[in-house]
């Protein structure tokens, strides 16, 4: 099965897409068009249809056509250690005006509301290429421990990645840190179609962005 | 709905593909529903699988066939 489009549409998931089939025993293969719409609870599949046609799924969703904004969410998760204390790390992870010193594309990040950081609080980032500029907010705040982001779709050539994720920092002990970076971004038009080229690089960016915040941690003594 | 839900129902279609029904399998409701398409000669079509129990029979069910 190969999923082309995978959308949300009221309350349903629409998913279309090919399956090929070949028969155990017939040895007949098919190639055909594939179409699913889920509804969930609890995260989980509650309910799934499917069928070898997309016209059921989109006349089941009240779609006339394919012809609507495709949207793919992908995620990139990494956990490391630090040699340097939790609160350390937290000060330098959660002060996002400093992730140009260790997140590759990022080339300015300015904090424009007043006032401490905290839920609701934004910033305006620039980043490579082409010096695109948008802003994102503080969407969760706990202090010493966990940060979320959210923003609008930053447009890029004919798609637009909606930036999302969270760093989360504890202690390990032993004066090390452990923290997590998680990179959700949201990518509709060109880039939802590229989604599993976007997640290769993105992992491998957000690798080597950790391995430089690492390096600068745990040389730092300032 | 959540967006979370794409990557969870694309996870497990690349589960299917890679025959990993344990993946597959954790996608689902323990009181899920599923009407599958599959193709006409295969058994199961047109029926209704309920819970994990129901799933892993139709996963069966359509790569034995």
């Amino acid at each position: 099965v190969e999923a082309d489009d995978a959308r949300i549409v009221g309350e349903s998931l629409l998913v279309l897409g090919r399956i090929h089939t070949r028969g155990a025993r017939s040895g007949l293969e098919i190639d055909s068009d594939w179409s699913a719409v889920v509804q969930f609870k609890d995260g989980k599949a509650i309910s799934a249809w499917d069928w070898l046609d997309h016209a059921p799924a989109l006349e089941a969703v009240g779609c006339r056509s394919s012809r609507v904004a495709m949207s793919r969410a992908i995620e990139v998760k990494i956990e490391m250690l630090i040699a340097r204390p939790s609160e350390v790390v937290w000060a330098f992870v959660s002060d996002l005006e400093r992730l140009p010193e260790w997140l590759g594309e990022f080339c300015a990040v300015v904090k424009q509301s007043g006032g401490p950081v905290a839920e609701g609080t934004v910033f305006r980032y620039t980043i490579e290429p082409g010096q695109r500029s948008s802003t994102l907010q503080i969407v969760e705040w706990e202090p010493e421990r966990r940060l979320a982001w959210d923003g609008p779709p930053l447009k890029w050539h004919g798609g637009a990645g909606r930036p999302r994720g969270y760093f989360e920092v504890t202690d390990a002990g032993g004066g090390c840190a452990r923290l997590v970076s998680c990179y959700q971004p949201v990518l509709t038009g060109t880039m939802a179609l590229l989604a599993p080229v976007m997640k290769r690089w993105l992992r491998k960016q957000r690798l080597t962005d950790s391995a430089r915040l690492k390096t600068l941690l745990e040389t730092s003594r300032s | 709905m959540s967006e979370a839900n794409i990557e969870n129902a694309l996870l497990a279609i690349e589960a299917w593909n890679r025959q990993d029904l344990a993946v597959f399998i954790d996608f689902w409701h323990p009181e899920a529903e599923w009407r599958p398409a599959f193709p006409k000669g295969t058994e199961g079509t047109g029926n209704v699988f309920r819970g994990h129990e129901g799933i892993e029979e139709a996963w069966r069910n359509v790569r034995e066939a």
